[in-house]
């Protein structure tokens, strides 16, 4: 049935773990994520290559988002630019809610739920956002999503769903 | 001198024409806490032929044979085939398939003088910025037992490998990539 979903209440933080692939025209990019968010001023998102080694760090604090690549540092005022930057042009921001099987906030969507509830599908920003799996059936977070706008494709497996430590 | 440590290296190396062993990788940050440990497999036959396959907790395998060169995440389903390249390859495994010549153009070569008793210890570093700013290799009585590697994340990977054959026969269908339905269907498990 079509309807709204669930517009996000988010003040608890959360914490994700696993993998990521992003394919686009020319670059195809597969590895480990690992994702811890606070709230949206305090975050830290952690991609790493396929077999563990190498990667890269995006944390966000107030007013500032720092990507960590190699030696080299960069700023930027938000993570989904240092992320483009880092060679995964990926939506940060709405990923923030859809990753919860929510959608984002403050923008005009189409969204189906199945009758326990679950976002099975999405569409905002332009992207189209399905929800293969979840946890179980009754719980609202999610496992395995794949998003396609144009020519991108982002698919995403979390694995493990740990609660934030926020200092 | 260094240039001898470059020559030892490729002498141990060229005595391993063959490897074949599994694997125990520890990921640990900086500070030293564990990030990810991960297990499986690898095949290498010099040059340029090799196989390294994780199985846990993710599932990829990547093989290259000096022409093609195969990226598989089994999690994702996505396979990624291209013209061998040994930047892509982001395995390590590639020294071993490397050229003497390869080798002391891309590292500079020394040996690591306080390693433990009965093991050679070389350290390499990447005259090139890539995936890792220090590699290590040990070996004892001539056998590959350990690589050890810093990583653009300054994280510190640890690779032991375990029940290692050396200069053994490799099936050669070891280096190439089966998209048969059963094999991705295997891979898959």
């Amino acid at each position: 049935c079509a309807i709204n979903p669930p517009i996000p209440t988010e003040n608890e933080g959360w914490h994700l773990r696993g993998r990521i692939g992003y394919w686009d025209t020319n670059t195809k990019e597969s590895g480990s994520i690992d994702w811890q968010y606070c709230d949206p001023e305090n975050t830290v998102l952690k991609l790493q290559g396929p077999l563990g080694i190498g990667g890269l760090k995006i944390i966000t604090q107030p007013g500032l988002a720092t990507l960590e690549l190699g030696e080299q540092q960069y700023r930027a005022e938000s993570a989904e630019e240092l992320a483009a930057r880092a060679g995964w042009p990926l939506p940060v921001e709405a990923l923030q809610y859809w990753v919860r099987g929510r959608a984002a906030p403050h923008s005009p969507l189409k969204g189906q739920m199945n009758p326990s509830g679950q976002l099975i599908e999405l569409e905002q920003y332009g992207w189209h956002i399905q929800y293969l799996s979840y946890d179980d059936s009754s719980s609202p977070l999610p496992q395995k999503i794949e998003a396609t706008q144009g020519s991108q494709r982002l698919k995403l497996i979390i694995r493990d769903w740990l609660t934030a430590d926020c200092q | 001198a260094s240039n001898n440590a470059a020559e030892q290296l490729q002498m141990l190396l060229a005595k391993n024409q063959t490897i074949q062993a599994s694997f125990e990788q520890t990921v640990s940050s900086e500070e030293g806490d564990v990030l990810q440990q991960s297990q499986g497999a690898i095949a290498l036959s010099r040059p340029n032929h090799f196989r390294w396959e994780s199985t846990e907790p993710f599932h990829y395998l990547v093989i290259g044979n000096g022409k093609t060169l195969w990226r598989y995440d089994a999690d994702l389903e996505q396979l990624d085939v291209e013209p061998f390249d040994a930047q892509l390859a982001d395995t390590p495994a590639l020294i071993f398939s490397a050229s003497p010549e390869a080798l002391t153009a891309a590292y500079q070569i020394s040996k690591n003088e306080k390693a433990a008793a009965g093991v050679d210890e070389f350290i390499l570093l990447p005259n090139a910025s890539g995936l890792f700013s220090e590699l290590r290799l040990q070996f004892k009585n001539g056998g590959l037992v350990e690589m050890q590697l810093v990583d653009n994340l300054q994280q510190h990977s640890r690779i032991l490998f375990k029940k290692a054959k050396y200069n053994i026969k490799l099936n050669e269908s070891l280096f190439r990539f089966d998209d048969s339905p059963e094999a991705l269907e295997r891979l898959s498990q």
